[in-house]
């Protein structure tokens, strides 16, 4: 059977297109997936100024409920114990500290950060002027800096560190040998760098012995360091200077995962439609086989060396095509700020074999069931060289539809009655429509030819001669019709669903958010923080009614559970610059050692004002605040208040680098204009107007929504693949009956009237279809969300899909049956 | 040769009152009605009648291809109605040979795998000698690496009959096999099937329209109304196409009828 099925394959080739491309694009898009998921799980970077260390000791990012956000800062005494390790040499204590040099009291030269002169011989940086720093203020500046700064060695510069602005002496100027390190770089004497830093340290930097294995030397450290702190060697050391990447890891392997499976199923439906055409287009030469004796089991392997064939050949070639889409993807995400940018995209040989395998275990069960009912052709079709219209209804049909329909309405009632509103919102709603459109799908055939009969009268009327054939036609072969209006409902489902839902999300976010924040005014420090008496002078400036820090963070509640927001604010000014409506306690009380929660979260968490929260802060660190007060939940805004200088040390910047300002009545000019004048005296300092918050803020938003749209786009262009894949496929077939159609006397004009009316006819009842699927999805999530039954965002994104639907249904039929149409008619008829 | 001794004395085929009806309540229409025939092994049959008379449905229930509502089919000696649709196939396969007036050829295939595909799909080892006597004998010797597309009408159907030879089978059916064919074509591919009857001993049953086609039977039997209507012993052109006319006298709405198979 396999030696039959490759003569057909070559034979037909033209016809096995469809179902190649299908399983080719397939292949290459699951492939990209699991490149991307490799990628998230090793999550390496390479390292940048701590290059020449081939061991790096730094704090463990992960804690026991998930990825840390922020640096976990290490003990400098853990120097001393990594040291003692045989077979180390020598050990760099390292830190960074954001710092901005100032010219005439602007910073210059970009963000740069501080370090200790002991680890500029790791990048390496080498004096190219002058010598080390040895004193307290003294300083060497990368060659950069010192010429955005104009200073040369022996004179004096003022530098921003943690908002306080001091003098150095330039000792000395350094260059960098090669490119590794991005940003700007001063050094001080290590001492310096480490009480600027705030005493703790970030890393432990080793240089090994001659003669010592990395391997067996970062075991040993591993074990004499304990839990906290994290050895790294090769090419995962760049963690250690880009704290917070793993947090993106589970963002990404996630993603890779969903978008992989959503994928997956689409591949299937993608080679079961084009795949069950073509066999559609052979059901004369299967009769014709069991007439001559093949058995369906026979037929049935047949079917399937032809799909093995071809999907072995359609993932071979797409393995480069999808490590290079996989890179791709990740240049997305990552210009997005989904990962750092410094992240190294791998893609070995695991997710290409895993991928391969998927896709053609993927594209056997389609033609499994695709296949099926080819395989059991009965050999009278043959005798009786009729090619009749293939029965689709069969009872498993019914029972799958009836499944993926009632899970899809299920979905869609759950998450307008049971689900709460937040963040998993999305998982319910999402999956409603592709079920329930896959579910359509199944009964398509049915449905169609009842949508027609209704649109019978109105086409008769609208169209004369060739609509009464179009309906004619697409009445008679129902099933083919339904192939080709498959395809489109999934396509409009899924876009409509999901773009409309981005859409609701977006404005509702947006919305609360800026209901959230009550200030007018924003100060934004670009060096490296705010001193603690720039919001004294703020808060002393006239016409400010009210003036808090603000600092924002992520944590996980009762130490190892869900992941939640932090907010850090001043007691005396968070009342009036952001909308928390006391239920019990006070806000007044939001200093040291305190928090303050909604109702809800408390309720939930199972305390009260006055009860201690057991909490995870951003660097890991367990903390048990006191509650000190409760306020009205919002689904939207769900997050914990803390005081701002206790949640700011337990951040990597370590500092407080927004100030929320809230104006008297009526004098938001004046007190904008005070407060730029203000701002003018404090180096590397913004004013900016209270609505850039968000954009600021809510960037986890922002980053989910592009990677939520490029998914939906990648998605979509594989369905409208589908799409024109399953149209050409149709229309092909049909060559005999144009060629016959202009036999009789019909004008390729008459016949591509027909066909425009026939396009109408599928494109009018495949958007209807995929419109109410998408509905499963749209009004569940708006009630929740906004309590309206339609969604928020343009009506542009709708027609936008209708348009593009309906120019992928003409473009395909008509320029393939126009193609047709250029061979003679009685030759089509003859090839038919 | 000793098999013109035992010459129609088994019988390859055997149809005891067969009947078999389409559809159900007022649409129901008795496409035969207890039909009882016997085919010998070694003769060679044709089966007439005008549309409608049950040429078509006769000779799928003779071949296994469809169930009779009643009655029983033997072939071979085997009782088809106790097989499941999987027995079937491989009786086909082995017992039964098929020439269709539309050649049936798999267009993917060339002319040597289209001929050994009944012995590929029954997972037989090709007999080369028979193979090769086979394909001498229809005379494509030279055209095994063509294919279908690449051969005339009579050529293809040539391919169909050594096809439908290679198995050995019991006996072979033919549907129309000249009926796409013109007049020269269709005497040659009939003497070829005379010669298969006369040097091999097969048996034949071929369902045609062609009293000429019908003249290279021994026997010819006519169908009417889904029952036997006439019987002819080595039968003439004339006398052939004289029973036909009187079938179509009783007739009279198929009289006119163009002269097509069907059901």
């Amino acid at each position: 059977m396999f030696r039959l099925a490759l003569s057909t394959l070559k034979f037909r080739r033209a016809s096995f297109v469809a179902t190649f491309l299908a399983m080719f694009l397939g292949a290459a898009i699951v492939i990209a997936c699991g490149a991307l998921m490799e990628t998230g799980i090793r999550m390496s970077a390479e390292p940048q100024r701590l290059g020449g260390a081939p061991i790096v000791v730094t704090g463990q990012q992960s804690g026991d409920a998930g990825a840390l956000t922020e640096r976990r800062h290490l003990d400098p005494k853990l120097a001393a114990t990594v040291a003692s390790v045989p077979g180390v040499e020598g050990v760099v204590p390292d830190v960074s500290v954001q710092s901005a040099v100032l010219r005439d009291g602007k910073a210059v030269g970009g963000t740069s950060y501080g370090h200790g002169w002991g680890s500029a011989g790791l990048t390496p940086y080498s004096l190219s002027d002058g010598k080390a720093p040895a004193g307290r203020d003294d300083v060497v500046l990368d060659s950069g800096l010192a010429a955005a700064a104009g200073v040369k060695p022996g004179a004096s510069v003022r530098v921003a560190v943690r908002g306080v602005t001091q003098t150095f002496r330039v000792t000395g100027v350094a260059g960098q040998n090669g490119d590794a390190n991005p940003a700007g770089a001063l050094f001080f004497t290590d001492d310096t760098a480490r009480r600027l830093a705030g005493g703790s340290i970030d890393s432990v930097a080793v240089v090994l012995a001659p003669g010592a294995d990395v391997t067996a030397v970062a075991a040993a450290i591993s074990a004499k360091v304990g839990t906290g702190a994290e050895v790294l060697t090769g090419d995962t050391r760049g963690l250690a200077e880009l704290p917070g990447t793993l947090a993106s890891r589970e963002t990404i392997v996630i993603l890779a995962a969903v978008f992989g499976t959503a994928v997956v199923l689409i591949v299937m439906f993608g080679v079961a439609s084009t795949f069950g055409l073509s066999l559609q287009q052979r059901v004369r030469e299967m009769a014709l086989l069991r007439g001559v004796g093949a058995t369906p089991g026979q037929l049935r392997r047949m079917i399937g060396s032809e799909t093995a064939v071809l999907s072995v050949l359609a993932v071979l070639l797409a393995l480069f095509p999808g490590y290079w889409l996989g890179n791709a993807l990740f240049a997305v995400l990552s210009s997005s700020g989904v990962v750092s940018s410094s992240v190294v995209y791998h893609a070995g040989w695991a997710p290409m074999a895993v991928g391969a395998l998927v896709t053609v275990l993927a594209a056997a069960l389609a033609t499994r069931f695709a296949g099926r009912k080819s395989a059991r052709t009965e050999p009278v079709v043959a005798a009786a060289e009729s090619a009749s219209e293939a029965k689709w209804f069969s009872k498993w049909r019914l029972i799958f539809a009836l499944f993926f329909l009632a899970n899809g309405i299920g979905l869609a009632v759950a998450t307008a009655t049971l689900m709460e509103n937040g963040p998993t919102l999305a998982s319910t709603a999402g999956p409603a429509s592709v079920l329930f459109c896959i579910g359509i799908a199944l009964l398509a055939p049915g449905i169609t030819k009842a949508l027609i009969a209704v649109l019978w009268w109105p086409v008769r009327l609208l169209s004369g001669l060739s609509g009464r054939l179009a309906v004619r036609n697409a009445m008679t072969s129902s099933v083919r019709t339904a192939g080709a209006i498959a395809p489109i409902i999934l396509l409009v489902g899924i876009a409509t669903g999901t773009l409309y839902m981005q859409a609701t999300e977006d404005t509702v976010s947006q919305a609360s958010y800026d209901r959230n924040v009550l200030a007018d005014h924003l100060l934004v420090s670009s060096s490296g923080g705010f001193a603690p008496e720039v919001l004294d002078r703020v808060r002393t400036t006239p016409g400010v009614a009210a003036a808090t820090d603000f600092v924002t963070s992520t944590g996980y509640l009762g130490g190892g559970g869900d992941s939640v927001e932090l907010r850090g604010v001043s007691a005396d000014g968070v009342a009036r610059n952001l909308d928390l409506p006391l239920v019990a306690g006070s806000l007044d009380r939001l200093t040291g050692d305190a928090v303050a929660l909604s109702d809800k979260t408390a309720e939930k968490q199972g305390v009260k004002v006055g009860d201690r929260l057991p909490l995870q802060l951003g660097d890991g660190t367990g903390v048990r605040p006191t509650v000190v007060a409760l306020y009205a939940d919002n689904p939207d805004q769900n997050y914990l208040t803390l005081p701002a200088d206790t949640l700011a040390r337990h951040t990597t910047e370590g500092v407080v680098s927004q100030i929320l300002v809230r104006s008297n009545e009526g004098q938001v000019g004046a007190v904008r204009d005070r407060l730029s004048t203000l701002a003018a005296g404090v180096p590397g300092t913004e004013l900016v107007d209270s609505s850039a918050l968000a954009a600021r803020n809510n960037q986890i938003q922002q980053i989910l929504a592009s990677a939520n749209y490029t998914i939906v786009a990648m998605i979509v262009s594989y369905a409208a693949i589908t799409v024109l894949n399953t149209l050409i496929a149709v229309t092909r077939k049909r060559k005999a009956e144009f060629g016959l159609q202009q036999l009789v006397g019909a004008t390729k004009r008459q016949v591509l009237g027909m066909l425009t009316a026939e396009g109408v006819l599928v494109g009018v009842v495949a958007i209807l279809l995929g419109t109410i699927a998408s509905a499963t999805t749209i009004v569940p999530y708006s009630l929740v969300k906004t309590g309206d039954w339609l969604p928020s965002g343009s009506i542009g994104i709708y027609l936008a899909i209708v348009a593009g639907s309906l120019l992928l249904v003409f473009g395909a039929t008509l320029t393939s049956s126009w193609r047709g149409m250029r061979s003679p008619a009685v030759e089509a008829v003859k090839e038919g | 040769m000793t098999t013109t001794a035992i010459r129609g004395r088994t019988k390859a085929v055997r149809l005891e009152s067969v009947s078999k009806t389409y559809g159900k309540g007022n649409s129901q229409v008795a496409a035969l009605r207890g039909l009882s025939l016997d085919f010998g092994d070694g003769t060679f049959t044709a089966v007439m009648g005008p549309s409608g008379s049950g040429k078509s449905t006769f000779l799928h229930c003779a071949a296994g291809l469809v169930t009779p509502t009643s009655g029983r089919v033997t072939v071979g000696g085997i009782d088809l109605s106790g097989l499941d649709s999987t027995q079937l196939t491989e009786l086909r396969r082995d017992r039964i040979g098929f020439i269709f007036q539309s050649f049936n050829l798999m267009p993917a295939l060339t002319v040597m795998e289209n001929i050994t595909l009944p012995l590929q799909l029954a997972g037989k080892r090709a007999d080369k000698a028979l193979i090769s006597e086979v394909v001498h004998r229809v005379g494509l010797a030279d055209r095994l690496k063509h294919r279908p597309s690449e051969l005339s009408g009579g050529q293809q159907q040539r391919v169909a009959i050594a096809r439908a030879l290679v198995t050995r089978p019991a006996v072979v059916f033919a549907d129309e096999p000249t009926g796409a064919l013109d007049t020269r074509t269709a005497s040659s591919v009939l003497a070829l099937l005379r010669q298969s009857v006369n040097q091999a001993g097969q048996t034949l049953v071929m369902v045609t329209h062609d009293p000429v086609a019908a003249s290279y039977a021994d026997r010819v039997v006519f169908l009417a109304d889904g029952a036997i209507a006439g019987e002819l012993v080595s039968p003439t052109a004339d006398a052939v196409a004289a029973r036909m006319t009187r079938l179509g006298a009783w007739q009279d709405d198929t009289a006119a009828a163009p002269m097509r198979g069907g059901f």
